[in-house]
């Protein structure tokens, strides 16, 4: 009996198809998880790149105070793990009086890899700040004065009769490293009264703007007062429980009594206008956007900046550095006493005005 | 006899119905394969052209408005300064980069007290270890014009430009001819780069005779920082 070949065509063909079929179903999955990996790869990458921006911003904001960092020094200034998985880590450099550079760190837990970003900082520091500008009246229009009124720079690197002797002898080895023989012109100082007087101040454009302190513009500095006053001020010491009263705005702290709770306080005082300071003692920085003026027996330790003009009258004083946008006027007996030490504690004491800045767009990614 | 022509009707129906399955999954898979060289040229676009504009200032590194293409500074590496002579003519710097600094190609932007400046890089050796401290990076000794002193940190960059030309991102570094990115992926005449003054933006609409959709398109936008902050700040 013949045995009868029967030939399964329509078998081998679908089997064929299957075949094809699954080739090209295991090539979407391929394409799939490509595309799966490559978008995770970025999700990882953009988030260790948060965690670093993240450490740059964190490290920015705690490092205040930047006396901790002496220069050069290149220390890390904090790690954190950011949930769910990533982290960070910080590192600090100061490049100068006032330049900082931080260094940040993003990775995650489980995979490698690292982003880097790179920040650079400014904060204001009172030597650099002094030496950057070191005159005692510095003015937008010449300075007017009466017979008797003056500006006394024979004072300037001593400490203020009522303070004691280690206020500002920290200062001192920064200032000399800064002027290697010496105050710039101290001798000239004491023969001309008018050698401490700079008038080359800019007049700020349309708006009265205060003058600047390093990369702290009219802005900057509002922003970080402690206390806003405005009108007629009398400031004098105010203590509440044996302790300082700083909510009070006219206690700016108590300049001539070393024993009074307030004698360490130099607030950052705000005039959004004009400002009458009628008698009255104070000190640290004061910032008045409109027109100054001093009367009576006024007595100020620090900084003044004033975007108008500057009056004094009467037996008003200002012991420290003052810098006008406008005019300044002087009477017989109001006096202007060149202060370094008085002007850079001021500077120290204002914490606000010391956290990093970031020096406009200095940040960038490290990729090496 | 019957039975023959059953099973040829029935091979037939089955192989044209598999020969439209397997045209149609060719079709699909082509547009799929497409659709995957799009996305990974968009990606590359917006990380590459992310971190150029993330590693500059609008105004100062790269101007608008302009529409055609993205004209920049280009940086590479950086550096702390860790000392100098000839009066700043001369600096040491421990240098970090993607690529090493090129005196043919390269400037350098120089971080002083006083803001930053701009040198020319005349010279390039390694150099002593001038750092006191451990910065990482190599150590090297860089000619500059002009003098620059009291430099803190150098930033070194190159000129170059990014267009969509020949339906592909190219980067153009200085008077050089234009290098593709990205595979030839975007339709040449809609596809553009415009640079405003708050945000650069990328036009990029997929190219219809490769395989993508004539609705396929992306917009990529990249605002400057100031920009974002006051967005988010409502200024």
């Amino acid at each position: 009996m013949l045995a009868v070949r029967r030939k399964g065509y329509v078998l081998v063909g679908v089997l064929l198809i299957l075949l094809a079929v699954t080739g090209v179903a295991h090539s979407l999955l391929v394409m799939t998880r490509s595309e799966f990996f490559a978008s995770r790869a970025r999700w990882d990458r953009l988030t260790r790149r948060l965690a670093a921006e993240m450490g740059l911003k964190v490290a920015s904001r705690t490092l205040t105070g930047t006396d901790s960092l002496s220069w050069g020094e290149w220390v890390p200034s904090g790690s954190a793990a950011v949930p769910p998985r990533a982290r960070y880590e910080t590192r600090v450099v100061r490049l100068s009086r006032e330049v900082f550079l931080i260094l940040a760190e993003g990775s995650l837990e489980t995979e490698p890899g690292r982003d880097r970003q790179v920040g650079i900082f400014w904060a204001m520091d009172p030597v650099a700040r002094y030496a950057d500008a070191w005159a005692i009246l510095e003015s937008g229009r010449p300075a007017q004065m009466d017979a008797g009124g003056a500006v006394d720079p024979t004072r300037l690197r001593d400490t203020p009769a009522p303070w004691p002797e280690t206020s500002c002898s920290r200062f001192s080895p920064d200032l000399d490293t800064l002027f290697h023989s010496g105050l710039p012109r101290q001798g000239e100082l004491h023969e001309d009264p008018r050698a401490g007087i700079r008038e080359t101040m800019g007049s700020g454009g349309r708006e009265p703007l205060l003058p600047s302190l390093g990369l702290l513009g009219h802005d900057a500095l509002i922003k970080g007062s402690d206390l806003h006053v405005s009108g007629s001020v009398s400031p004098g010491p105010v203590q509440r429980l044996g302790r300082c009263a700083t909510s009070s705005p006219s206690n700016w702290g108590a300049p001539l009594d070393a024993a009074h709770p307030c004698a360490e306080y130099k607030p950052v005082v705000t005039s959004e206008g004009s400002l009458v300071v009628n008698g009255g003692r104070g000190q640290g920085i004061l910032l008045i956007t409109g027109d100054a003026t001093f009367r009576s027996a006024a007595h100020f330790y620090g900084l003044v900046l004033v975007a108008g003009d500057l009056e004094m009258t009467g037996e008003s004083v200002i012991e420290g550095l003052v810098r006008v946008r406008g005019s300044v006027f002087l009477g017989a007996r109001s006096r202007i006493v060149g202060s370094a030490c008085a002007a850079m504690s001021a500077l120290d004491a204002a914490e606000r005005l010391r956290e990093l800045v970031p020096i406009p767009q200095s940040a960038w990614p490290d990729t090496h | 006899m019957v039975e023959t022509l059953v099973s040829l009707l029935l091979g037939f129906a089955v192989l044209s119905f598999g020969w439209g399955a397997l045209a149609h999954q060719r079709t699909v898979a082509s547009r799929l394969s497409f659709e995957m060289d799009l996305l990974s040229a968009r990606r590359l676009a917006a990380v590459v052209i992310g971190k150029e504009l993330r590693s500059g200032v609008r105004g100062r590194d790269w101007t608008g408005p302009a529409l055609g293409g993205l004209s920049l500074r280009a940086f590479r590496g950086w550096g702390p300064v860790c000392g100098s002579a000839s009066e700043g003519r001369r600096i040491v710097v421990a240098y970090h980069g993607e690529r090493a600094a090129n005196p043919v190609k390269d400037s350098v932007l120089v971080l002083t007290d006083e803001g930053w400046l701009r040198a020319d890089l005349t010279r390039r050796t390694p150099g002593p270890p001038a750092c006191e401290i451990d910065l990482g990076g190599n150590s090297e000794l860089w000619t500059i014009d002009p003098p620059i002193s009291g430099a803190l940190l150098a930033r070194v960059f190159e000129r170059g430009s990014y267009h969509v030309s020949g339906g592909a991102l190219r980067y153009r570094r200085g008077r050089g001819g234009r290098q593709p990115l990205t595979m030839d992926v975007f339709d040449h005449d809609r596809s553009n780069i415009e640079v405003r003054m708050d945000r650069v933006i990328f036009h990029l609409f997929a190219d219809g005779m490769s395989g993508g959709a004539d609705t396929s398109s992306a917009v990529l936008q990249f605002w400057t920082p100031r920009t974002v902050e006051c967005r988010l700040k409502n200024c």
